[in-house]
């Protein structure tokens, strides 16, 4: 089986990935509790990316699950969840960046996911996302995997400690050729991640990859 | 006291205009069960932009209440909820699109609240604009246990308002949903009105 990356992403930092149509994309939580801010933008396109609004309407839920086909801007289905062990992630909240540490921690200079994102698909031919020339935003709204935020009855929203065991993991198939980003996420004020950031892998292969 | 400078806007299409931070805004379904798709953007800086997102994180609620502010994404205030006596709205949900009327089985052009949205930045000089997902007043999406929810009609009747405060100098959008094939707009898409004081 061709495996075409096979990445661990440090705890804290971000990585990038290629994938082509037909490819399975494998995110593993290495240690539990710790959620990974995830993009994926059309290769040929990144005006086009998986849209976390749209993945609602076409779900009529806040909450995606296997057998789901995710959805871009452009309502076209671009990653299905073909297996999930975990089973808890996020399509509500945004990334933490440079702002929520600086303003609203008084930490400047924190590690974010945003910036972690930015440097995973840098130098994959996307860096006009660094003038803010697609669309407007730098990086699309992300799908936070692993990450638990539980809605309740009237609407609050929690952040709460992750629910993933180690080597707990989600598989997507691309439905389209993407170019995208993981970050661990580095946030170890408030206890999303356990406090203390960990590594997760990354692997794109021709195949499901289950056994890690 | 400054008179009120009202703005019309006919079923299915939209407006956009620009606000002092103080300012109130009132809009007003006329006829009953329509949707307004609203958008604010930081005058600027139109990539700071009122952020569904990152209002939910800074209120810890799917839904800000009357008191509570939307927030851009750098996480300032942008608008503020002052009044809102039917306060059944969505805000997870994406503006109605060209693609969006082409999954429905549309043939050819429909109006939608993304286009009524560039055309109104266009019209006003500010150029193209992305659409950000949309604050969408009175759109109807109720939630159920276990996250999912379904498409019903605006709750709203002739005359029902919701009253806004804006916080920074802002370029505000607002398109009277043209949604015509689904409930989202009660199968009736009709006018709204705009008051700013």
């Amino acid at each position: 089986m061709a495996i075409h990356t096979d990445i661990v992403v440090a705890g804290g930092y971000g990585g990038g990935y290629h994938a082509r149509a037909g490819q399975y994309i494998t995110v593993v939580d290495l240690q539990g509790v710790q959620a990974g801010d995830f993009v994926a933008l059309c290769a040929d396109d990144p005006g086009e990316y998986l849209s976390a609004p749209h993945c609602r309407e076409a779900l009529l839920s806040l909450f995606p699950r296997v057998g789901d086909k995710l959805v871009t801007n452009r309502r076209r289905p671009i990653l299905e969840i073909m297996n999930d062990t975990v089973g808890t992630h996020d399509m509500t909240i945004p990334a933490c960046d440079p702002t929520r540490y600086s303003v609203e921690f008084g930490v400047p200079g924190h590690r974010n996911c945003l910036e972690n994102m930015l440097e995973g698909l840098r130098g994959r031919g996307l860096e006009v996302l660094l003038g803010r020339a697609v669309d407007g935003l730098d990086v699309p709204e992300p799908m936070n995997l692993f990450q638990n935020t539980p809605v309740v009855a009237d609407g609050r929203v929690g952040i709460a400690e992750g629910t993933s065991q180690p080597g707990g993991l989600i598989i997507f198939r691309a439905l389209l050729d993407v170019i995208g980003a993981l970050s661990s996420c580095p946030q170890d004020m408030i206890p999303s991640n356990g406090l203390r950031p960990s590594p997760l892998r990354l692997i794109v292969a021709d195949e499901p990859v289950i056994e890690v | 006291v400054a008179e009120p400078r009202e703005i019309y806007i006919a079923p299915r299409t939209g407006v956009a205009f620009r606000v002092d931070a103080g300012a109130e805004i009132t809009i007003v379904d006329l006829q009953g069960e329509q949707p307004a798709d609203f958008w604010a953007f930081f005058e600027n800086d139109l990539g700071e932009y009122l952020s569904s997102q990152h209002t939910r994180m800074a209120n810890m609620r799917l839904m800000p209440l009357v008191g509570e502010s939307f927030y851009t994404n750098h996480r300032r205030p942008i608008i503020t909820i002052l009044e809102d006596p039917v306060p059944v709205h969505d805000f997870l949900s994406p503006s109605c699109d060209p693609w969006r009327y082409e999954e429905l089985g549309h043939k050819g052009w429909h109006a939608s609240c993304q286009e009524n949205l560039e055309l109104a930045m266009k019209r006003e000089g500010y150029g193209w604009v992305p659409t950000p997902q949309p604050f969408n007043i009175w759109t109807n999406f109720p939630l159920k246990p276990g996250g999912t929810f379904e498409i019903a009609r605006p709750a709203t009747k002739a005359g029902d308002f919701i009253r806004l405060r804006v916080d920074m100098p802002s370029v505000i959008a607002v398109s009277a949903c043209p949604q015509d094939i689904t409930l989202t707009a009660g199968l009736n898409p009709t006018d709204l009105l705009v008051r700013i004081i």
